[in-house]
């Protein structure tokens, strides 16, 4: 979700100054060690061109600076570039204004809100039923652990041997069905007395709880999730061309079994959440012996995939977060790393991003060994990471499949119709979050809500994720290969009230700015396109719409009456119905761009 | 005679642990002029009656008496021998069209692994999203030429298409009876602005397709042309139940599940696949007896209203009606007046094409606690369900990450209950 900051930033007010966040010492990054191996951009640029040369493949030519500006906003930050920061960056002559839009991304409030979405996505999934998992609770930990920049393998261990108190009990917060809609808008922020309260809790064992009915899912999410390592294909049967065999699940899976689930409040309180303990056991839990599916493996000692004995030292859950995360450990580091160049590159060097299996051929995976020693010696740190990938030479290419130099129009190149070199940007459709934060900031609503006298935009936002959040119910493995979108989604956007209403110009939208404005119908036609696409129109798109808007304006047609208030789609943005003045055909004209703006390809996707 | 397709399969399937006498069996019932497989091919569309929560299988389809039994009273049905819960009235009535599985059987008792399962033919397994038995009907059987979608779920999102992708999931109808949400247009827009808009619309995604070339912008334009070919499509006010007259709607009952049902009759007579009506309510982990008294006052007229609306339109014997939740309950009674999770042995019910009416399969032991006669497993219900409309349960697809899967996990259909 967009955060109040983010939103204050779209008004062209700065956003309030962030507080240090309050981070347990645990999560407080280490010096840094020496770097053992430095591996610069520019070694994956010379190793991705050697590949590219060896497979005579023409790189794409390099994405403009408006491109490029929105990509990195929608891939660190989940939304798009305010205005403001797209003419800045696309005014500034300075050599090295792509690393420092990067960094102060980096640096943003944005920054930790958006993968605190991301992770709690991964790891929760949809909504999960019943009173134990603090979905709040979970997600306050994700974002504390994002602020802080906290490494990696300290992350990851302190997830796996989680213990202590889940919430800080009440109501719990329900999500809306579609957990790939997330609610920014409901984490406390910092100073909070809610945020109080939940620095003394761990929200991270609200994950171990998640899979309170299925320990063996734990497992199996564990080691898809953070080792790349598909073990669960074993659990049912052993498979011939898989390498890994049920006794080796069980082994493994086993050693998420040793806690316990104290209670703290007794019985079933309805619509709150019930607080608990989660409590490290020597043994594997009782509960878990009777349990049929569970019994198997609850009689095998707890063993690493590589052998190694978790039962062992001070205690398994410690041992396997140790093992788990280890310098040595052969996934651990790859498998973030690979996640990682997938979402940014649009392709992870394994292919889906969290299947490393022998049988699933990666490409290049010399490279991504690299990658993943260097993210190692910088002791694990994320940001470190997403900078050297976001200065590499393949994030800086167009997405663009036959221009000019292109493998199309040169006979005697061979092409690479998956683009599994990275040879050009991966189109990819917004996510969820990514698009409602780019709709609320290219349309300006939220300020629009306040001009009609909507106060409290956290209800709002909340009202508005709720009423789309259906929309974008897909699974959590979609891994379909082509544009993959539902009537549903197609139908809310071409009719539903965020993008009719976004489009209008009613005061407080970006079209009633712009009109405001001075200027001839060109310049308002340049500021429409920059606020919505982040990027200036061609000289052929600025003469066709304001041919259009002026050609509609000699042409006078019956006005246009607002709509009604209320009627079918009465939702959360109703109120502005009947606000503003009727439309003359100038305007109207003015909201068909928009409107074609806001549904267009390029605005949907990442590109 | 065995074509090569068959051996094909056959391998795929032994691989997949399943035995040879059984993949025999299959091949043997292979019926003749049937096209796509070994079903019988007498339905063309699907109503599946989702009783969400798992339903006590005790207090509604499979009566016990003693100990276990709850304060409701057995009921004799058209089927002589046959009892069910008295709170069901018409549907003892009407039981020589049911086909009663009291023999259900499966491993899962949570509700979200359950859900999977009866939807899939699968218990989940993190390395697949399996498809839904409706993603394999829409992929297969393919759109109807009305313009409407081939899949839709009334009430609420079902599961999704798993790896076929969302354009196979369900199109989802938030309210039941009423047309789909941002059908029509946005405020302030007609005809001839829409028209305008999709014009300037155009211009952008060519321009943006030529300068990308990629074959995504091509798919997400043909997706547009599709939700606009519904907005306009002359069977969209099937979704509209406010054209029946009065006596049709009272015969499904004023709820939101009863116009579900009535919904679901008026898309499949419109060429919709597969549609599915959820019931929610049945976790009976509490006051078992009064609530689900409360939800066969719902269910009753609208599964009967429906398969008699289904009869007068002449589509019973094109349609197979699937009732089923996530599991049974019980037969032991918590201290709560409630019975809880119980995958051992539950009920189902099919009714209409390619069914035998008028039958009990299976039965449990007089606590209704154990399967003891002609179990029924959950991808051999699906197998049975494909059978009918013409597919093969043992239909393979491949997953993303390279491994075949089929249509259930291995599911036969049961013979006994096809005609």
């Amino acid at each position: 979700m967009v955060t109040l900051a983010a939103a204050l930033a779209a008004c062209g007010r700065s956003a309030p100054v962030a507080k240090p966040p309050t981070v347990p010492e645990a999560v407080v990054p280490r010096a840094a060690a020496q770097p053992v191996t430095a591996f610069a951009p520019s070694a994956i640029d010379a190793a991705l061109r050697q590949a590219w040369q060896t497979a005579s493949l023409t790189p794409a030519p390099r994405a403009d600076d408006s491109t490029f500006l929105r990509r990195a906003y929608v891939d660190i930050v989940g939304s798009i570039p305010p205005p403001e920061t797209s003419a800045a960056f696309l005014a500034s002559t300075d050599p090295d204004k792509r690393k420092k839009a990067v960094e102060a991304l980096l640096a943003s409030p944005e920054y930790s809100e958006h993968w605190m979405n991301y992770w709690d996505d991964v790891l929760m999934g949809r909504e999960v039923k019943g009173p134990v998992v603090d979905r709040v609770a979970f997600r306050y930990w994700l974002r504390a652990r994002f602020e802080a920049n906290s490494p990696w393998d300290r992350m990851v261990r302190d997830l796996v041997s989680a213990t202590g108190q889940n919430s800080i009990g009440g109501a719990k917060v329900r999500v809306p069905q579609a957990m790939s809609v997330p609610l920014g808008a409901q984490v406390p922020k910092q100073g909070d007395e809610d945020a109080v309260e939940l620095d003394k809790i761990n929200g991270a064992v609200n994950w171990t709880l998640r899979f309170e009915g299925a320990p063996q899912d734990l497992a199996g999410n564990a080691s898809r999730v953070f080792l790349g390592v598909q073990i669960q294909c074993a659990q049912c049967h052993d498979h011939k061309t898989e390498k890994w065999k049920q006794d080796d699940f069980r082994r493994f899976a086993s050693a998420f079994l040793h806690h316990r689930v104290d209670p703290i409040d007794r019985g079933k309180p309805m619509g709150n959440m019930k607080r608990v303990e989660v409590v490290d056991l020597g043994k594997v839990g009782n509960r878990f012996a009777k349990n049929a599916d569970v019994a198997p493996i609850a009689q095998v000692l707890a063993t690493a995939l590589d052998g190694t004995d978790l039962e062992k030292g001070d205690g398994t859950r410690k041992a396997l977060a140790t093992w788990m995360t280890a310098r040595d450990n052969p996934w651990f580091a790859k498998a973030f790393v690979n996640r990682m160049w997938g979402h940014f590159l649009g392709r992870g060097f394994y292919d889906p991003v969290d299947d490393m299996r022998a049988v699933n051929t990666p490409t290049m995976p010399e490279l991504l060994d690299k990658i993943a020693a260097d993210f190692v010696a910088h002791d694990y740190d994320i940001k470190h990471l997403l900078r050297t990938i976001c200065a590499t030479e393949a994030y800086q290419l167009a997405a663009s499949a036959n221009v000019e130099g292109s493998p199309r129009t040169r006979g005697e190149e061979k092409s690479d119709p998956e683009n599994t070199y990275w040879t050009r940007f991966h189109l990819v459709p917004l996510g969820p979050e990514e698009l409602l934060n780019a709709l609320l900031r290219a349309t300006d609503l939220e300020s629009s809500a306040k001009k009609a006298g909507i106060q409290n935009m956290d209800a709002l936002r909340l009202q508005l994720v709720r009423q789309y959040a259906f929309l974008f119910d897909v699974d959590e493995t979609d891994d379909v290969p082509d544009y993959s979108g539902t009537v549903t989604q197609a139908l809310s956007l071409l009719n539903g009230q965020l993008v009719g209403q976004g489009a209008r110009a009613i005061p407080g939208s970006t079209l009633d700015d712009v009109l405001a404005k001075p200027g001839d119908d060109a310049s308002k036609i340049d500021q429409l396109v920059m606020r919505v696409l982040s990027r200036k129109p061609t000289d052929a798109e600025r003469a066709k719409w304001v041919m259009y808007v002026q050609i509609a304006e000699k042409t006078p047609k019956a006005t246009i009456p607002p709509p009604k208030k209320g009627g079918p789609g009465a939702g959360p943005l109703a109120r502005l119905g009947n606000k503003g003045p009727p439309v003359d055909a100038r305007r109207a004209a003015y909201e068909d761009v928009m409107w074609a703006l806001l549904n267009s390809s390029e605005f949907v996707f990442n590109h | 005679m065995l074509t090569r397709r068959d051996l094909l399969r056959a391998g795929v399937t032994a691989g997949l642990g399943l035995g040879v006498s059984s993949m025999l069996e299959r091949l043997a019932l292979a019926a003749p002029g049937s096209g796509t497989g070994t079903g019988t091919g007498r339905a063309k569309a699907v109503i599946l009656l989702y009783m969400n929560g798992g339903p006590s299988h005790i207090d509604t389809w499979d009566p016990k008496s003693g100990k276990v039994a709850g304060p409701a009273k057995a009921i004799a049905t058209s089927v002589p021998g046959v009892m069910i819960s008295e709170h069901m009235p018409q549907l003892a009535k009407l039981a020589n069209k049911l086909a009663i599985v009291r023999g259900m059987t499966s491993k899962e008792g949570n509700h979200q692994r359950a859900q999977y399962l009866l939807r899939t033919g699968y218990s989940p397994n993190p390395t697949v999203a399996h498809p839904t038995l409706a993603a394999w009907v829409a992929k297969k059987l393919g759109e109807p030429t009305t313009g409407l979608p081939s899949s839709v779920s009334v009430g609420g999102p079902s599961l999704g298409a798993g790896f076929f992708g969302v354009q196979y999931g369900p199109f989802v109808v938030q309210t039941p009876g009423q047309l789909p949400q941002n059908i029509g247009y946005g405020p302030g827009v007609d005809d001839a602005r829409f028209e305008a808009r999709k014009r300037l619309l155009d211009g952008l995604d060519s321009g943006f397709a030529a300068q990308t070339g990629d074959a995504k912008i091509d798919g997400r334009r043909q997706l547009y042309a599709k939700a606009d070919r519904l907005m306009h499509a002359s069977a969209l006010k099937a979704f509209d139940a406010s054209e029946e007259t009065e006596a049709v709607r009272a015969s499904y009952g004023d709820t939101p599940f009863g116009k579900g049902c009535l919904t679901a009759a008026r898309l499949v007579a419109s060429g919709v696949r597969f549609v599915e009506v959820t019931l929610d309510g049945w976790d009976t982990h509490q006051d078992v007896f009064g609530r689900t008294k409360k939800l066969m006052g719902t269910l009753d007229p609208a599964m009967a209203g429906l398969l008699q609306d289904l009869q007068r339109r002449g589509l019973a014997d094109s349609t197979l009606v699937v009732w089923m939740g996530d599991f049974g309950r019980t037969p032991s009674i918590n201290a709560n007046d409630g019975r809880d999770h119980f995958p051992n042995a539950w009920s189902a019910v099919l009714a209409g094409g390619g069914i035998r009416g008028g039958v009990v399969h299976g039965e449990t032991d007089a606590q209704g606690a154990k399967v003891v006669k002609d179990a029924v497993t959950v991808p051999n219900l699906l197998a049975t369900v494909a059978t009918t409309l013409g597919l093969d349960p043992a239909d393979v697809a491949q997953s993303p990450a390279g491994r075949p899967i089929s249509l259930t996990d291995s599911g036969t259909p049961v013979k006994a209950l096809l005609t």
